[in-house]
């Protein structure tokens, strides 16, 4: 790339690397903390009386806090590699995210504190905290990641005086003025279903339900892996019932991401004043896709190189296969079978929507030359470098002893268990 | 517009002080007990006692419960450098992310995952196995300050960056140049050792305090004088090298950053062979110059000059003489680089005016000063307790029980004076420019060079060449950080959202630690409802 000058060939590698990392990393917080809030939510509903809530409770007790890492590592590696993304996206969901962070809060010292008075007004009050921060979590995430999927107000502007200096910083018009940094988006507007317009503002609200209904019913398919008899039964219920509604949203929401002719044309301006302030960057890693209108089925659809459209349609058929299995192995009773398919359509859908956003990683609604790509947000060479030995070096371990510590809490739970671990001197929730 | 962004940023200031005190409040007791649990874990192992494993499940139980307040005011801090501080992100995330995803990558995962099994573990593996998982969590908490303290520690002296000006494609940005000059910063490096220090010391007092509470109410006598033992050793041993390590940290910041050595030793007029101020109270005349209001020096001069620089005679830098030369060093790096220039008028001016380099004097003056004194306090405490427990009297000296009770929130306070000293002192910068301050042979300072030169990447006509500027280009200030399109009433309603949540959610952790402390160990097995 002309601008760049000095950046090594391997860069041009590291950055998509990087952005197949950080996807990771969401995945893994989606996959594991979601079964967890999952259960959250479920806790008042799995039972009145104190022992199924506890055995809910007990599902996640020793685990839940190693899985809610995954989020921190998944804020840090998009700080560490896309760090004009992490600047503008959490500066600019200020309030959503703060949403999250105080539910986050709420969930994790009602956990601590839940069991730790025999009261049963205080046992009532701490289940409904976690339950509603759990699915707070779960409903504002998936949300965001709606309007990232339509895209963000924003636009590119100069960020000095062009002529003694060049840059350019991502910002907002607004009134007639450009501000510098980020795109705000208010806590209402990321709810609205009018904004950006009628379409675009109920199909980001649909991506936050179904994002909400598929981690509760993860929860509940980690409900029948960790219970028996009568709670087995009970999980298997919610699992069964909350299915159709699920896999039908999916459906929906996933044949109307892909066939809409690029959200991201909404806004396309011909204002001239956003123009002329536009610096045009030289796009020409995916040159190909970037002559025509940008749509989210353009990646699987050959015009990308071969190997990501395969990989898409393999990713969607990962999907696919995940979702059916839920509700077959849910149907024959198998615990396992349910949650490892759960998990499977959690890698394929989320994967694939990963690969429907590249290269770019937040879409403006003011058109593609506004939008984020992996290309002008990331790290330099010398940090993607240190992050991927960093990376190579520590996940093989983490798994490794979460791997250990599952091994050790995944016995049954069951009232029985409860009374007989009180006896032996163990601790529970 | 500009008079909200000011109060936007004092805003965010005041929010991320608050998120960050609370978290500090309850990180220290992790940093130190979880090392204490893990040595009375090996202990049992080694010498077989029963009881130091009933000590160790003991005082899991209230590392548990202060745990999670720990982790949920921490989890909102990597996420407020991006919604508070935007610009601040843009600039140096290069560098300042790296150190915090490792730190959640090496060591977040490790604490938060064993601490689960260290509560949940007991009587389910084995005892071998619990005493790695307390090593583990051990080790993952301190690794975990470690990483946090070098992200914190580069803002203090941000060496091992390149700038980048123009050239980037997002254009003008600082990036990581040598990654071992980050992490193997002296100055991070010091603030690391002084920050578990301080940990050990808060977790110590904690369970001499509690300790004595029941010393003094004559109940699990043994169990507690053996506590107490273990925690007037640890104490000692942490509160003896606090001292020396603070000499080293405070050496380091006298070197690196003299706006705010100048404030924390209230030196108002440069001086060589300086005495050190036993009390001190700073004004400002109607010149903006500043002046004592009154003094009180120890009578043995060059005190402060050789605590600063190893030589008595050195000149101590005084805060009048460093507005004045951090403003002709800017001036002077301005005109040296005229294509760079806007950095400077973008990150650091104010209205195109030359903010005050000094920070608000009397406060880090105070909080150091206060820190000090209390940290001979500890030595104090902890060397008697120790003569005491050693002869195995401790039961009998209540004055000492009582004074150890009493004792549990100082050195919380001792801490978070810390912190007050560190951070307060460091405004008006968030990034302080690249500084040292050097002598001549006589020991005068050289304030034409305060600056260390950085590598850079600057347009020369209409070549991109790399080249040394002077680490005046590094500086950001605090006011120019701040995310530019937050609102007044979107901070104010989160500022005092987490006040109000944190101080309930805190007044509510304390007291069930508090009940649980009373309690007392449980031997043998717990009632079923009351099983945790």
């Amino acid at each position: 790339m002309e601008a760049l000058g000095y950046s090594p060939l391997w860069w041009d590698f590291l950055v998509p690397l990087w952005f197949v990392i950080v996807a990771l990393v969401w995945v893994m917080y989606i996959l594991t903390d979601g079964f967890d809030l999952g259960v959250g939510v479920l806790v008042p509903f799995f039972g009145d009386d104190d022992v199924s809530r506890r055995i809910a409770l007990n599902s996640v007790g020793p685990i839940w806090d190693g899985n809610e890492v995954w989020f921190i590592t998944a804020g840090g590696a998009a700080y560490a590699a896309f760090p004009e993304i992490y600047a503008a996206i959490f500066g600019g969901l200020y309030l959503a995210l703060m949403v999250v962070l105080f539910a986050l809060i709420f969930r994790a010292v009602g956990f601590e504190f839940r069991s730790k008075r025999p009261s049963q007004k205080w046992r009532n009050f701490w289940d409904w905290a976690i339950s509603i921060s759990s699915g707070v979590v779960a409903l504002v995430l998936g949300v965001a990641l709606g309007n990232i999927l339509v895209g963000l107000p924003f636009i590119k502007t100069a960020l000095f005086d062009p002529n003694s200096l060049e840059g350019f910083v991502y910002g907002v018009y607004e009134n007639g003025q450009f501000h510098p940094y980020p795109a705000i988006i208010g806590f209402l507007q990321l709810l609205n279903p009018f904004f950006p317009n009628i379409l675009a503002g109920i199909f980001k609200l649909l991506v936050g339900i179904t994002a909400l209904l598929f981690v509760i019913m993860h929860g509940a398919t980690w409900l029948m892996v960790k219970t028996i008899g009568e709670h087995f039964e009970r999980a298997k219920n919610i699992v069964l019932k909350l299915w159709p509604i699920t896999a039908g949203l999916w459906v929906i929401t996933t044949i109307w991401g892909f066939l809409s002719i690029g959200f991201t044309h909404t806004f396309h301006t011909n204002d001239p004043k956003i123009i002329e302030q536009t610096i045009n960057i030289d796009f020409y890693h995916w040159g190909a896709v970037l002559d025509k209108v940008f749509t989210y089925h353009d990646n699987f659809l050959f015009q990308a190189p071969a190997l990501v459209s395969i990989i898409g349609w393999l990713l969607i058929g990962l999907g696919i296969l995940g979702v059916l299995g839920v509700f077959y192995f849910a149907k024959n009773g198998s615990a396992w079978g349910t949650f490892l398919s759960s998990s499977l359509a959690i890698i394929g859908i989320l994967f694939a929507v990963a690969t429907a956003l590249f290269p770019f990683t937040v879409p403006s609604i003011y058109g593609l030359e506004h939008s984020m790509t992996v290309w002008n947000t990331a790290a330099s060479e010398n940090t993607l470098l240190v992050m991927t030995l960093a990376a190579v070096v520590a996940v093989p371990i983490v798994l490794a002893y979460t791997a250990y510590i599952y091994k050790v809490f995944l016995f049954k739970l069951s009232p029985e268990q409860l009374k007989e671990a009180a006896e032996k001197g163990q601790f529970n929730y | 517009m500009a008079a909200e962004m000011e109060l936007v940023a004092s805003l965010s200031r005041l929010q991320f002080a608050t998120t960050a005190y609370f978290h500090f409040l309850f990180v220290p007791l992790t940093l130190g007990i979880s090392l204490f649990i893990a040595i009375l874990m090996t202990t049992y192992l080694v010498t077989g006692k029963q009881i130091y494993r009933e000590m160790a499940r003991f005082w899991t139980k209230l590392f548990a419960i202060n745990f999670a307040m720990g982790v949920a005011t921490g989890i909102t801090h990597e996420f407020e450098f991006g919604t508070n501080w935007a610009v601040y992100s843009r600039y140096v995330g290069d560098i300042f992310g790296a150190p915090l995803a490792i730190e959640a990558l090496f060591a977040f995962f490790l604490e938060s995952s064993f601490i689960g099994m260290l509560v949940f573990g007991w009587n389910r593996v084995n005892d071998l196995v619990m005493t790695l998982v307390a090593w583990a969590v051990a080790f993952g908490t301190n690794l975990s300050a470690l990483w946090i303290l070098i992200a914190n520690g580069w803002m203090q002296h941000p060496a091992g960056a390149i700038l980048k000006a123009g050239t980037w494609v997002g254009g003008v940005r600082a990036e990581l140049y040598s990654f071992s000059e980050v992490v193997f910063s002296p100055v991070a490096d010091v603030k690391f050792m002084h920050t578990i220090t301080a940990g050990m010391i808060v977790a110590a007092m904690f369970v001499l305090g509690i300790s004595a509470y029941h010393l003094l109410r004559k109940q699990h006598v043994e169990f507690f004088k053996r506590s107490a033992l273990a925690a007037a050793i640890f104490g000692m041993i942490a509160s003896v090298s606090e001292v020396l390590i603070g000499d080293i940290h405070a050496h380091e910041v006298a070197k690196t950053q003299p706006s705010k050595f100048a404030a924390m030793e209230a030196v108002v007029e440069s001086e060589h062979s300086a005495p050190i101020l036993l009390a001190a109270w700073v004004t400002q005349n109607e010149n903006g110059q500043y002046e004592y209001a009154f003094r009180l020096p120890l009578p043995i001069p060059g005190i402060l000059s050789f605590l600063a620089y190893h030589d008595f005679k050195a000149q101590v830098p005084g805060m009048n003489d460093v507005q004045k030369a951090m403003e002709a060093n800017f001036q002077k790096a301005m005109q040296e680089y005229p294509q760079l220039a806007e950095i400077i008028k973008n990150n650091v001016m104010l209205n195109g005016q030359w903010p005050s380099f000094i920070p608000p004097v009397n406060i880090v003056y105070w909080a150091f000063h206060i820190m000090v004194y209390l940290g001979f306090l500890f030595v104090f405490m902890f060397t008697a307790a120790f003569y005491y427990a050693k002869k195995g009297i401790l039961d009998q000296q209540s004055w000492l029980l009582k004074a150890a009770l009493y004792a549990i929130p100082l050195p919380y306070i001792a801490s978070l004076l810390g912190w007050a000293t560190a951070e307060v002192g460091r405004q008006p910068w968030v990034v302080y420019p690249l500084t040292e301050v050097k002598h001549d042979a006589n020991g005068n300072i050289l304030w034409n060079d305060l600056f260390v030169q950085i590598p850079a990447m600057i347009k020369e006509g209409d070549k991109i060449v790399q080249t040394n500027v002077p680490g005046a280009f590094m500086g950001l200030t605090t006011y120019k950080a701040v995310t530019p399109t937050l609102t007044v009433l979107e901070v104010l309603i989160t500022f005092l959202g987490f006040l109000v949540i944190f101080t309930i959610l805190a007044v509510i952790d304390w007291w069930l630690i508090a009940k649980y402390a009373k309690k007392g160990p449980e031997m043998g097995a717990p009632k079923a409802q009351e099983a945790y």
